[in-house]
């Protein structure tokens, strides 16, 4: 990994896990913090393989909503 | 008669069935025998949270009036059943595993339940599970309020999860059928672990209502048995449309191993990934796809190269989170039995919405390209673990280190929401068995099922046994 992508990288997690701290800091002690700083960066590294894929506009996740017309 | 009547521990349905209307047993004497050994060998295996015994005798007399009337509801009318304790039990506890949620009780049967009512199969117990279904990211079996599951093959080794219950009370001859769930490998893991014929329907086929859900797109439940042939049978009693549930597939499913090809198959053999499981899982993987060339073309496949792992990771992550985001908020889940698993649901929350939407495209590509690959073949075959179970009180991480705990097939088989089903088909480290799973397309239940059956009247791994 390039410096300055590993450097960003670094600073999502983080970023995500600040917005944890803020919410439920006082449940973590450092070895939590690492535990869950670990967990956010394999999350990280996932989503960031899947944009390798190319998608074009038109490409739909896999789920299709669909409206419903309850009886009454 | 007997708790430990090796006869009955270990009969099929369609035996105990034989016996049940030949008059040589009753409903009621087989609730006590399975009961009986719940409370002796289940309990040793840490594998029962609840007997259900007064509603299993209630149940149980029903089936015996119903069969002398002459009312008969097929093949499971009268057959103990246990259920993963994640299905809700009206006014029994239904605990997902989990200590905090221990004395949680819901109204209604689920959806699964009631079908196995309306089968006239009869309810024994709630069996224990990995807390949660595993979801919070467990890494060693040491994660059940029950304690850790114990192997009966191997006491000092685990069942797998997080079906742990339903795997060794099966085995053991506890229960002649379970229900289990899958997400990411918990019936197929527990079903080769402990030596049974453990099926993963398509997505779809079977209501999840009344089910803990951990992930709405990637949850299943499925029937855990003696043989193939008794997958089919519980399948056919749960499967079909719920309202209830949008996930549910319209069509009906019907079991017919009358109409089942036995010889003629076409089958992909997928050996990626070899390389990284336990010797012996290689060996007998090897083994058993001799015995299948007798009844099978075989063809050596490799699978589209897509980042199916990482797209199962993102699912499974946020709507983890979401499902779960309540127990999180609270601080339900610091009060888990697995330390790892008291912090195992935050990363998720920090998933972004784009990153969730952007995996779920990918996966339709994913699910596309997988159903033409898989259209080509009855089943393909590949181990259903990497390695056997691992001992208790050890990571399983760092005991599948040396190989790979990673299984390329049930990973992308639950990403595309495939069925698989887990035969027996050997024995490896420490004299546990091992497990090939045989996986079809979409809706290809009953032909994996027959290449199943195939395997094992070739084999008689699925007649083994361990003993007490």
């Amino acid at each position: 990994m390039r410096e300055s992508n590993q450097d960003e990288r670094d600073a999502i997690i983080d970023a995500r896990y600040r917005i944890l701290a803020v919410k439920y800091g006082d449940r973590f002690d450092a070895a939590a913090e690492q535990k869950i700083r670990n967990d956010i960066g394999r999350l990280v590294d996932a989503a960031e393989a899947l944009r390798q894929l190319p998608l074009a506009n038109g490409d739909e996740p896999d789920f299709v909503f669909s409206a419903v017309r309850r009886d009454g | 008669m007997s708790t430990n009547d090796q006869r009955l521990n270990f009969a099929t349905i369609r035996e105990l069935g034989q016996m049940i209307r030949s008059g040589e047993t009753t409903p009621t004497a087989l609730a006590e025998h399975f009961i009986a050994r719940l409370e002796s060998i289940g309990r040793e295996l840490n594998a029962v949270v609840t007997i259900t015994r007064e509603r299993a005798l209630r149940e149980a007399r029903l089936a015996e009036e119903e069969l002398a009337a002459g009312y008969d509801r097929g093949p499971l009318h009268g057959i103990p059943y246990g259920v993963k304790d994640l299905l809700a039990t009206a006014g029994i506890p239904t605990s997902w595993g989990a200590e905090p949620l221990r004395d949680q009780v819901f109204a209604e049967d689920a959806t699964a339940v009631k079908r196995l009512r309306d089968a006239g199969a009869v309810l024994v117990a709630k069996l224990a599970m990995i807390e949660m279904a595993g979801g919070m990211g467990y890494t060693q079996p040491t994660a059940s309020l029950t304690g850790p599951p114990r192997n009966p093959w191997n006491r000092d080794a685990w069942t797998g999860g997080s079906s742990s219950g339903s795997g060794a009370t099966v085995a053991a001859g506890a229960v002649p059928f379970a229900i289990g769930s899958e997400t990411g490998g918990s019936i197929l893991s527990p079903s080769s672990y402990c030596g049974l014929s453990g099926l993963r329907p398509t997505y779809g086929r079977i209501s999840r209502h009344g089910a803990m859900a951990l992930c709405w797109t990637l949850d299943k439940l499925g029937p855990m048995c003696h043989t193939a042939e008794d997958t089919g049978l519980v399948l056919q009693a749960l499967a079909g449309y719920d309202p209830a549930d949008r996930s549910t597939l319209r069509e009906t499913y019907q079991f017919e191993p009358q109409h089942a090809r036995t010889s003629g198959f076409r089958i992909g053999v997928l050996r990626q990934g070899l390389d990284v499981v336990q010797p012996e899982v290689r060996d007998n993987f090897e083994a058993s796809c001799e015995s299948l060339a007798s009844v099978a073309m075989l063809e050596d496949i490799e699978l589209p190269n897509y980042p199916f792992t990482e797209a199962y990771s993102i699912i499974l992550s946020s709507e983890g989170a979401a499902a779960f985001e309540d127990l999180i908020e609270r601080g339900v889940i610091s009060g888990l039995t697995a330390p790892e698993d008291r912090l195992g649901g935050y990363a998720g929350t920090t998933v972004t919405a784009v990153e969730y939407l952007h995996a779920m495209r990918v996966r339709r590509q994913i699910n596309d390209d997988v159903d033409a690959f898989l259209s080509r073949y009855d089943a393909i075959v590949h181990p259903s673990g990497n390695t056997v179970a691992s001992p208790i009180g050890v990571n399983f991480e760092a005991y599948a280190a040396p190989w790979s705990r990673r299984n390329v097939l049930t990973s992308l088989g639950n990403l595309s929401g495939f069925p698989a089903i887990s035969v027996a088909n050997g024995f490896g480290d420490r004299g546990l068995p091992t497990g090939m799973q045989i996986a079809g397309r979409e809706g290809s239940e009953n032909a994996i099922i027959a290449v199943a059956s195939a395997y094992q009247r070739l084999t008689d791994w699925h007649e083994r046994h361990p003993n007490d």
